[in-house]
């Protein structure tokens, strides 16, 4: 009789193996799964395939790791036959922030106090009559004060146009006069006005050609 | 098969209401997830604790798993969280070194990771170790070079099948048989 080998082939083991590499077609998987509910031994087997795989990377193994499933399994068992427990299905995967439960109910009293605040010491503007329209320049009917409004900046704007006219005009002769002064050829100028033209006049009079 | 493709099976299954699925890939990554978790939590009873949470939050929020990511990075955000939450909770200060919450594998591919557990913990890591040397010196040499480039090296059972001109039935066979012997040796230490 031939020698037994050491390691017996396991077809399912071997499956297992290929599983944890993945290297097992979706389809063995199907199988595979129904298999392992039927054999709990190769549970802590992989538990031990992982942990040999550990080990040969160097990686320090954990070998209490091996229990984890197992109370996983329990934990979730037990959970399942909690009826109060099974029904919170809805968990964050985000840092447990229930410390922010807390201060919700301050900030909100905080939010009212402010409000009441605001609204006690900002002055509210003063009603517009309803009853006070008049027609403006275009023949829109417009609340009175805003009229005035509108008057007002008109003004202001025809104020404007003047002043900006008449520091244009005080430019133009100034410029207009320190050119002639230093030229005598004033219509050279390209700054026309009288008082250049005037100034350059009496300049060769009073200075006249030999 | 690439290992989204197994998962999104998995928590598919998982997502039905299939709780052997979602065993199965509490086995798969158990290993990792308390590693993981271990980087914050030293003690390894909380550590354990911490890892247990994260799984269970996990199955209770698989129904809003989209599958957007590849399952382990979700679970590596949770678990995360169940370790930052329980530092939290013990009013402790994390480690100095920042984690990187986008790179899931950095942690499962960092050889200088060591633990601080008990010298108890460390002993039996230490004897562990050990024997999965022997083990792994006692293998033939077609088995340590086919789980060598699986384990160590990360190659796909085809990159190994090219290497070792060889089928890739043979790899997977190789594979396994090499993880049956190793397993052989230290059952008696961690049963």
């Amino acid at each position: 009789m031939s020698k037994v080998p050491e390691v017996m082939p396991d077809i399912v083991a071997e499956q297992w193996s290929a599983w944890l590499d993945d290297e097992l077609p979706a389809a063995e998987l199907e199988l595979l799964i129904a298999r392992l509910a039927q054999n709990p031994q190769q549970r802590s087997r992989l538990g031990r395939y992982g942990l040999i795989g550990a080990a040969l990377r160097s990686v320090c193994p954990a070998a209490d790791a091996q229990q984890l499933s197992d109370r996983v399994r329990r934990a979730l068992d037990a959970e399942a036959d909690s009826p109060v427990v099974t029904n919170s299905l809805s968990v964050s995967v985000a840092p447990d922030r229930r410390w922010q439960a807390n201060i919700v109910p301050f900030a909100a009293a905080a939010t009212v106090l402010l409000t009441l605040f605001v609204m006690a010491t900002v002055k509210s503007p003063e009603p517009v009559p309803a009853v006070a329209m008049r027609a403006n320049g275009a023949g829109m009917f417009m609340p009175a004060a805003a009229v005035g409004a509108e008057r007002h900046r008109t003004q202001r704007f025809a104020n404007q146009t003047l002043l900006s006219r008449q520091r244009l005009t005080d430019y133009l002769v100034w410029h207009g006069e320190f050119t002639g002064a230093l030229a005598i050829q004033a219509a050279d100028s390209r700054i026309v006005n009288d008082r250049s033209y005037a100034a350059a006049v009496r300049t060769r009079f009073e200075y006249p050609a030999e | 098969m690439a290992a989204t493709d197994g998962d999104q099976l998995l928590v598919k299954r998982a997502q039905g209401g299939d709780r052997g699925a979602f065993d199965l890939l509490v086995l798969k990554y158990q290993q990792k997830i308390v590693k993981l978790v271990m980087r914050f939590v030293r003690d390894p009873t909380d550590a354990l604790d911490v890892s247990q949470e994260a799984f269970i939050k996990a199955y209770r929020a698989l129904p809003s798993f989209r599958g957007d990511s590849a399952f382990y990075t979700w679970l590596y955000r949770i678990a995360i969280n169940a370790a930052k939450n329980h530092l939290a909770a013990a009013q402790r200060r994390p480690p100095e070194q920042e984690l990187d919450s986008q790179d899931p594998d950095y942690y499962a591919s960092d050889a200088r990771l060591r633990d601080e557990e008990s010298p108890e913990g460390l002993a039996i890591q230490e004897q562990l170790r050990q024997t999965i040397a022997r083990a792994m010196d006692d293998l033939p040499d077609e088995l340590r070079t086919a789980i060598v480039l699986r384990e160590i090296e990360g190659l796909s059972y085809e990159e190994i099948a090219q290497a070792m001109d060889c089928p890739v039935g043979t790899v997977r066979s190789r594979i396994f048989r090499a993880r049956e012997a190793i397993d052989a040796s230290i059952r008696p230490l961690v049963s």
